[in-house]
């Protein structure tokens, strides 16, 4: 802590770039965005897998189960395993489940009613042919996999339009609720960010999942992570911070409820939770 | 009659007041701890409502009134919980007949030392999915499922209890019919006396207020010898029409119960092809591994990387579903966990319960009964 102190103190404040997740819980980004604030820098986001901020009304999961045609983009029933059981549900009640996708196969694309191959997400959606005619107010459009923001705005017009409902299935469990806080960044963004930044926090973020090593190279590198994997061998400081099952908080599903949990392990270790990282380096 | 059976109640006037049947496993349990018989006694304990049980380790024997035996909508396995976490301990534990079956099939392993449990069985009509109990006490019983304070399963029907001490009770027949009631494993279920376990205890055939206990082994003989000695339950033997009502009612649930494999092993079944469609759904997710109880290996060959799959494909069902069938399935206890977790709804323990059924056919070995070692086993697995 002493050193990442001193390091905090020997730069200016904008030379800080603070990387957080969707894997972080509301309490823990309002902490972090309040350090942020004090410690002046407004370098601050998350990685949002190409998902604007947005707070466009979305569909439910009980919309999932009940509706007529889905429109899945991306491998839902893998990636997002709670919505896929809905889809499940609603392939049962008979309804038509259309896959898009940019693999050849994928388990959401083998259990769909039309698979549709394409090399680019984003010329499909500009242009998805007679799909669209298929779109109706019975309908969900299900995405998880989107090459740019702008791609979300195309399909809000396409949902406006047909009338159909729309549901981002998010990578993270708390990207809904990280979209309230901070903003949700892409990887260009995150570039610019880092490209005159001299320190970079990371909470609970990898950013090799979307940066190459010679973009976060020759920065002074704090890791808050519980895991070991090629991005902690590039950071200058590690804090293992408490696994999840050690705290309590809170976070967002994709349809908008806020579920809370509680610690369910006690340990008598001398972890720091991240709010308590953050509250001790303020 | 036979010497193996018995009636019990508790001889604590709170414990007959609030225990099931006159409290008798209560008081058994509470016998056990204060004799330093047992380290603890792991049992259930109602969460937020009646679909809601935790498993709890009591060690003090006045906590024991603070737990229920049996929440037929809260279905739970405590066998892989026994040799998970409670291995080097002396335990006593509450048992349906498929967390017994489950225990045996661990002590056969080794996973649990015969000498430290003791298995108190509860007779079993079977369980509901808490989201299945909760969607048929709206739409059948016209009922708010959050104002249900009780639960039972008796005389062929699913009972409910409201706030203001009303019961509203449907047959779970007309229940099965329409897609509801027990989940289907417990539909197939042929074991509702858990003579498994060192006693079986149940209200079937017993007078009220009185437990009906089945004597199943030396150790069950010598709880119930020493609860009584000691003044903690009460006993007297079951008239012949008592044990006769019993075995009537087990007879019924069996019959209905190989009526139901019939239905779903044979009449109902999946053709391959649509077997096929269900494994396309699997995701690899490794719940219905993990939730397995008998499934145990500390390293297992399903995550070597000769059997990761690509990322941008679907998961090889043969070389995850395929390999688990072919070592799991002639242990299969048919508690319907892996089921139960199964994200993409597919019906799992149908194939692995059929498979144990047919080899249970061709050679007599029926999981988790018996001191038979299980088929394949090696030794040399405890290595692992």
């Amino acid at each position: 802590m002493k050193r990442i102190k001193e390091k905090l103190g020997s730069i200016n404040p904008d030379e800080l770039c603070i990387l957080c997740s969707g894997k972080n819980t509301i309490e823990e980004l309002e902490a972090i965005k309040q350090f942020a604030e004090g410690y002046g820098t407004d370098k601050i986001g998350f990685y949002g897998y190409n998902f604007p901020n947005d707070d466009v009304e979305v569909a439910s999961y009980d919309d999932v189960s009940n509706a007529k045609t889905i429109l899945a983009i991306g491998d839902i029933l893998r990636d997002n395993p709670l919505i896929g059981r809905r889809v499940i549900i609603f392939k049962e009640n008979g309804g038509t489940l259309i896959s898009v996708d940019t693999v050849e196969k994928s388990n959401t694309l083998l259990n769909a009613t039309e698979s549709v191959k394409v090399d680019s997400i984003s010329d499909f959606i500009s242009d998805m042919g007679d799909i669209k005619g298929k779109l109706d107010g019975d309908a969900v459009i299900l995405i998880n996999k989107m090459e740019n923001k702008d791609d979300f705005n195309s399909l809000k017009e396409l949902a406006v339009e047909t009338g159909a409902k729309l549901l981002p299935a998010y990578k993270q469990a708390n990207i809904k609720g990280a979209m309230g806080i901070l903003s949700s960044l892409d990887a260009e963004e995150i570039k610019e960010f880092l490209s005159d930044s001299q320190a970079l926090i990371t909470v609970n973020a990898d950013p090799l999942d979307f940066l190459s090593k010679g973009d976060v190279k020759g920065k002074f590198i704090v890791n808050i992570s519980n895991f070991d994997n090629d991005f902690t061998k590039l950071s200058d400081v590690v804090l293992p911070g408490k696994p999840w099952t050690e705290k309590c908080g809170s976070f967002i599903n994709a349809e908008g409820l806020k579920q809370e949990f509680i610690s369910s392990v006690f340990s008598d270790d001398e972890n720091l939770s991240e709010i308590e990282i953050f509250e001790k380096l303020a | 009659m036979s010497e193996n059976y018995v009636l019990a109640k508790s001889s604590e006037a709170a414990i007959t007041e609030n225990g099931a049947c006159g409290g008798a496993v209560s008081s058994i349990f509470q016998y056990l701890l204060a004799n330093d018989i047992v380290d603890g006694v792991l049992t259930l304990s109602k969460g937020e409502d009646v679909y809601d049980g935790i498993p709890r380790f009591v060690t003090d024997p006045a906590e024991i009134l603070e737990t229920c035996g049996s929440l037929h909508c809260a279905p739970t396995m405590v066998a892989d919980l026994v040799s998970k976490y409670l291995s080097d301990k002396r335990v006593a534990v509450a048992t349906k007949p498929c967390d017994a079956k489950g225990i045996n099939e661990l002590v056969k392993r080794h996973r649990i030392d015969p000498e430290k449990i003791i298995t108190v069985g509860l007779n079993c009509g079977g369980t509901v999915i808490p989201e299945t109990a909760q969607q048929m006490i709206e739409k059948f019983y016209d009922v708010d499922p959050s104002k249900v304070v009780k639960e039972e399963i008796d005389k062929g029907q699913f009972i409910i209890e409201l706030e203001d001490g009303s019961e509203k009770g449907i047959k779970i027949d007309d229940l099965e019919e329409q897609g509801y009631g027990r989940r289907t494993n417990c539909q197939r279920c042929n074991l509702k006396v858990p003579r498994n376990a060192d006693i079986a205890c149940g209200k079937w055939g017993s007078e009220p207020g009185w437990t009906f206990i089945e004597i199943n082994s030396e150790k069950g003989q010598e709880i119930v010898d020493g609860a009584k000695s000691e003044g903690f339950i009460e006993t007297k033997g079951p008239s012949e029409k008592a044990i006769e009502i019993r075995s009537k009612v087990e007879g019924i649930m069996i019959k209905m119960g190989k009526r139901f494999q019939n239905t779903q092993f044979e009449d109902n079944y999946l053709s391959a092809e649509e077997w096929k469609e269900q494994w396309n759904k699997c995701i690899k997710c490794f719940a219905c591994r993990d939730v397995c109880p008998i499934c145990w290996c500390n390293e297992c060959e399903l995550e070597k990387e000769y059997f990761k799959d690509s990322e941008d494909s679907a998961p090889d069902p043969l070389g995850f579903q395929g390999v688990r069938l072919s070592h799991m399935s002639f242990s299969c206890i048919n508690c319907g966990q892996c089921e139960d977790v199964c994200p993409m709804e597919i019906p799992v323990s149908k194939i692995y319960h059929k498979l144990q059924c047919v080899y249970n056919d061709l050679t007599g070995y029926e999981a988790g009964l018996g001191d038979e070692k299980p088929p394949l086993y090696s030794p040399q697995k405890e290595n692992f």
